[in-house]
């Protein structure tokens, strides 16, 4: 049996599901990437080691689904949006190249289904590497490289993911 | 799917709870007042969603506990944060169970000075609440699972005092805003809990002694804004 | 049953009125007028309510058909307002209760207003707003006092129409602040202003300063009218805002407005509206009873008269400040 995806309902006017996978190992990310850039594949692909919690991915892409509902977008795609609501500097590429992936060969791939469109089954068998159980992420995070990325030196530990989403969810008004 | 339960209206939100992205989450939605301006309203409530998501924020940089926030919609007038179940308000904590004994009036202590010194971090980071009540303070106990009531939660040590409803807050350093910020605390502790009358200085000693950066000068101030109140000369 | 007439002098405008059980007897005014561009100052106030007190003490008398004889209680303004003014209102009020060896009572000006608009509109258990040049207030009843929930936290919000009009030199007659409400009716292009609550507390100098530092320049893009549609679509709104955080707070549903800002129209709408939203109801009085009057002194008076409050000769003095929550409401224990 293979691991479950993170499933989250996003806002309900969006009608859209997010379902995320943690891989592990995977030798194909190259062509990810390509297909990606090219805009062949419907998804985000998202460095593990940034992430504390797929919440944080969460709050992110429902601001992305939520933006785009609105025409409000700042990327070009809903994926890109993904990426971009993740970083907190309103630079695109900077945004895109922090929190996508390059060279490491963990990754945590992103799909944004609704009743209509659900590219998910077309792509996850092209990813070649080894699926891995949410729970596994912890492991994959490196924590010195997130609190510089949020800029949490004085925040304290406990509460990091509440300061992380609520963060996401202010950048376009609020410098931190 | 999210059934959204409306839990306040208050005068100028209705707040409601429902499940977002699996949390438990209050919604807070600012609706259009048609006594104003429609351009007034759509700027005030502008205005309003972004201070209030702003202050929450910086708050937890400066030790101060707050909501999370879920998503800031400007369209939808919205905001969405983490909402805390089991919490109560500092306002219906002293109005329940204040009087019940000896013990729980000791706890009022402990919570004026949580106020004072809470109060006095907002405003060493420069944030100005600018609506201190004792029902923008929850009550919210620390560790749940024990199976602790929520009176037992409410003793020393094992509660926290979230700070919420920044619609009104701005960030300023001048010592006039903070000043004043301590004066509509006063008022509102006056006019609610008028059977209470030293909350305010017990919650003012706290904050005086947290920290003397300062302080003298907004001391002063407040007095200033505080004769200005009772001395007025009010013609007409 | 009592009788009462009363003295109103602390502001420009000087009242006598007389009241029995409620009913109206007498209601009369002279309102001291200052050219276009000044504000009025205590001395020539004070000078021109001597000048006219006599006058309008007999016009009262002879309104009400009544001899000084069958009067119960003579009241006065003890406070809040102009030292001068307030003075020669309480000597003639002294002088009448001596000549007619009838007992003297001091009253609160703010209190005047409230059951005066309460008497007009019977209003029950409002939440009172108290709109006019010396204050800006919003007060609700509890436990034998009218407390104050909220208050302009630096001058009130007629002082601040009536500086604008100056500073836009609009007459002064026969109010700043009814020429500014006329002007606005005309006003289309709106202009954002500094908007600026403070919990239940409004500030309204911020607004003021910016108008004055700018005039010339918005002069240019705004026609008069236009600006005081603006200010006072402003001022209203933070008004009726804070009346509406007071009856949520206190759980009410009607709101009175008192005082001489009371009166206009627009003010009034938009607390209807607020009202209308809110499932509450709106109460407010027209010129006659919203600017100051004698009556008002005289019924407020009347009404701790019959519950027993007394003031002794050498107590019938005059207060600059008098807190609208000093008041100990006798009459009222619901």
């Amino acid at each position: 049996m293979s691991p479950e995806p993170y499933i989250c309902d996003l806002d309900e006017d969006t009608n859209t599901t997010l379902n995320i996978y943690l891989f592990k190992n995977v030798e194909n990310v190259e062509d990810i990437r390509n297909y990606i850039i090219k805009g062949e594949w419907n998804c985000a692909v998202i460095k593990p080691s940034l992430i504390i919690d797929p919440f944080q991915i969460a709050v992110a892409a429902n601001k992305a689904v939520v933006s785009e509902k609105h025409n409000s977008m700042v990327t070009k795609t809903v994926y890109a949006e993904i990426l971009y609501n993740l970083s907190l500097t309103k630079n695109i590429s900077q945004s895109l190249s922090k929190f996508g992936i390059e060279k490491e060969n963990n990754l945590l791939v992103c799909f944004l289904i609704t009743p209509d469109k659900d590219y998910s089954q077309d792509i996850l068998p092209k990813i070649q590497g080894q699926l891995c159980s949410m729970s596994e992420l912890t492991s994959l995070t490196n924590m010195n490289d997130v609190k510089s990325v949020y800029k949490l030196n004085s925040s304290k530990g406990d509460d990091l993911l509440d300061v992380i989403v609520s963060r996401i969810v202010t950048k376009g008004f609020v410098s931190h | 799917m999210n059934d959204l339960k409306i839990l306040k209206q208050g005068a100028e939100a209705k707040l409601y709870i429902c499940k977002y992205l699996g949390k438990s989450t209050l919604i807070k939605e600012r609706f259009q007042k048609r006594y104003r301006h429609p351009d007034l309203d759509k700027s005030i409530t502008k205005e309003r969603i972004r201070n209030e998501a702003r202050s929450i924020v910086r708050c937890k940089t400066a030790d101060v506990k707050t909501p999370a926030l879920y998503l800031v919609d400007f369209q939808r007038r919205r905001i969405y944060m983490q909402h805390f179940e089991h919490s109560i308000t500092v306002k219906d904590y002293i109005i329940q169970h204040a009087t019940k004994n000896a013990e729980i009036t000791q706890n009022l202590d402990e919570i004026c000075k949580m106020i004072g010194i809470t109060v006095r971090k907002l405003h060493e980071n420069n944030i100005i609440h600018g609506d201190l009540t004792t029902s923008n303070m929850l009550l919210v106990p620390k560790n749940l699972n024990n199976e602790t009531t929520e009176e037992k939660c409410l003793e020393k040590e094992r509660f926290d005092l979230v700070m919420i409803d920044f619609g009104l807050s701005f960030i300023d350093s001048s010592t006039e805003d903070k000043g004043v910020d301590l004066y509509v605390l006063e008022r509102a502790l006056i006019s609610t809990h008028n059977d209470y009358p030293d909350l305010f200085s017990k919650i003012l000693d706290a904050y005086k002694n947290h920290s003397k950066n300062n302080i003298k000068e907004i001391l002063s101030k407040f007095e200033e804004v505080r004769a200005r109140g009772r001395k007025r000369t009010m013609v007409g | 049953m009592v009788i009462a007439i009363g003295f109103e002098g602390s502001a420009n405008k000087l009242g006598v009125g007389i009241v029995r059980d409620g009913e109206i007897l007498a209601n009369c005014r002279r309102t001291y007028i200052t050219p276009p561009g000044e504000g009025f100052l205590p001395r020539e106030t004070a000078e021109h309510h001597q000048q006219n007190i006599h006058e309008v003490l007999q016009e009262a008398l002879d309104q009400s058909g009544l001899s000084p004889q069958q009067i119960d209680v003579v009241c006065y303004t003890k406070g809040p307002g102009m030292g001068a003014p307030l003075m020669v209102c309480a000597i003639v009020a002294r002088t009448c209760a001596k000549l007619w060896n009838k007992p003297i009572l001091g009253v609160n000006h703010c209190v005047g207003h409230i059951e005066m608009g309460r008497l007009i509109t019977k209003a029950n258990n409002p939440t009172v707003l108290y709109v006019s040049g010396g204050n800006t207030q919003v007060i609700a009843y509890s436990r034998q006092r009218y407390r104050i929930f909220g208050e302009t936290i630096d001058i009130a919000v007629g002082n601040c129409l009536d500086r604008f009009a100056r500073v836009l030199k609009l007459s002064n007659a026969p109010s700043p602040g009814y020429n500014i409400e006329q002007a606005a009716k005309k006003g289309i292009k709106y202009l954002q202003l500094p908007y600026c609550v403070k919990g239940m507390d409004v500030s309204f100098s911020g607004i003021l300063s910016y108008m004055e530092d700018k005039i010339e320049e918005l002069l240019k893009e705004y026609t008069p009218e236009d600006l005081c549609y603006s200010l006072q679509e402003t001022l209203f709104a933070m008004l009726v805002e804070i009346t509406e955080r007071a009856m949520a707070h206190c759980g009410s549903d009607e709101v009175l407005i008192v005082g001489g800002v009371g009166c206009n129209e627009r003010l009034q709408e938009m607390m209807g509206v607020m009202c209308a939203e809110r499932g509450a109801k709106v109460f407010a009085t027209d010129e006659r009873f919203c600017i100051d009057n004698g009556v008002m002194i005289a019924y407020a008076g009347a009404l701790a008269h019959e519950s027993g409050t007394r003031m002794e000769f050498k107590d019938a003095t005059i207060t600059q400040r008098y807190r609208t929550d000093d008041v100990l409401v006798t009459w009222r224990n619901d």
